[in-house]
């Protein structure tokens, strides 16, 4: 039984289809070929999510570049979303009980709740009238309209061509750890280039199969450096920010490179 | 009737993209050779196809469940093998692969290959071992 759990998690690495079309088969075999040892038990499992991460890299390597880069773009836009709310938060407990900014977190979150199930238009829709609404005024500094040009774009392209991606509500599994960034950003006061940070090692961790997060990732990056390249804040973190973007984004693009070269090879 | 050969099936349009290439001919890996040769002498489910493999191999090719399931992938959408319909057996569920007559042309040019392969780098041994004898 405890042999079966574990199957059924690691074919968790297969895309659904696959797990869909050949998960029981694929489980059956595992618990065959794993009947001899615990050894070879481990063994076969580690083969299957191998399989699985490769099967997903494979169906990555097909996809069309402008397709990944409007993904990309989308799953930006999620990334955008939670920093906003974490930052909204953030100010509320610095500066003391606000409404106005409860309010827009609560509209925030509403909002990256229809990106995280599907509904990537409607929270595309509703990311540029907050933009609108919260954002920086257009009379204002240059410097501050800077920092909107990456999430605006980002919105236009999720408006334009959303994610293919069947809806499904277990997506909101991921307020969670907005929600523990949002403590830790709070109470351990934790910058949000470090929340960034964190969710760039996803990223690349993700890399073994998908490069989109990564891409996303470089570009929250990019918007970091165009918020505070005008400031006359002392150097450090545009040049991290710069670092991080650059070295993503080339990072991101090879392992693309190398997933299209094996998946033709 | 053309005979079967790895060029006429490239002609014919059936890419093998999942072999690489040495010049004119192709090169089944070893993993998915004996896999294909397991099925040979009749249809076979996953786990069977993977210890005949080992059999025919002499121990020497273990395919693993992530690496069959990849390879049967690749054999069925290049229209190698063909997959049966599910069922269940000892309380797990199977599914018989079958070798298409395009497989066993692409297991007999292989062998043809490695055969050739042997037989070119034997006579050669062994005509240099003369020579180092005498």
């Amino acid at each position: 039984m405890i042999r079966e759990r574990i199957g059924r998690v690691a074919l968790r690495a297969y895309p659904p289809a696959v797990r869909q079309a050949r998960g029981l088969e694929m489980l059956g075999m595992l618990l065959d070929a794993g009947e001899l040892s615990r050894r070879a038990f481990a063994r076969e499992s580690g083969s299957l999510v191998l399989g699985g991460l490769r099967a997903r890299g494979a169906m990555t390597a097909r996809a069309a570049t402008r397709r990944l880069v409007a993904d990309a773009c989308c799953q930006a836009v999620i990334i955008f979303l939670m920093l906003w709310i974490i930052s909204a938060l953030n100010t509320e407990a610095i500066g003391g009980p606000s409404q106005q900014l409860v309010l827009q977190a609560v509209v925030l979150a509403a909002i990256l709740a229809c990106a995280l199930i599907g509904y990537e238009r409607i929270a595309a829709i509703g990311g540029l009238a907050a933009l609108a609404a919260y954002g920086p005024l257009p009379h204002t500094q240059l410097v501050l309209l800077a920092q909107v040009l990456v999430p605006i774009a980002c919105l236009l392209v999720m408006v334009r061509a959303p994610q293919r991606r069947p809806r499904d509500p277990r997506q909101l599994l991921w307020l969670l750890p907005v929600c523990v960034l949002a403590a830790l950003h709070v109470d351990a006061h934790v910058g949000l280039p470090e929340v960034l940070a964190v969710m760039s090692l996803g990223g690349l961790l993700r890399l073994l199969h998908d490069p989109r997060f990564a891409i996303a990732c470089s570009l929250v990056w990019i918007t970091v450096l165009l918020a505070d390249a005008g400031r006359l804040a002392p150097l450090g973190l545009r040049e991290v920010a710069a670092v991080a973007a650059g070295l993503m984004l080339t990072i991101a693009a090879g392992r693309l490179w190398i997933m299209r070269h094996a998946a033709t090879a | 009737m053309r005979p079967n050969t790895s060029r006429n099936r490239r002609a014919a349009g059936l890419t093998i993209g999942w072999l690489s290439t040495y010049g004119v001919g192709m090169e089944l890996r070893p993993p998915s050779y004996f896999a294909l040769a397991a099925l040979i002498d009749g249809p076979l489910h996953g786990y069977a196809i993977a210890r005949r493999a080992r059999e025919l191999s002499g121990g020497r090719v273990r395919v693993s469940t992530g690496t069959l399931y990849a390879l049967l992938d690749r054999a069925l959408s290049e229209s190698l093998v063909i997959a049966g319909e599910p069922y269940v057996e000892g309380g797990r569920q199977r599914r018989d692969y079958t070798l298409t007559p395009a497989g066993r042309a692409l297991l007999a040019d292989e062998a043809a290959r490695l055969a050739h392969a042997a037989t070119t780098v034997s006579s050669r041994l062994s005509a240099t071992s003369k020579a180092v004898l005498t």
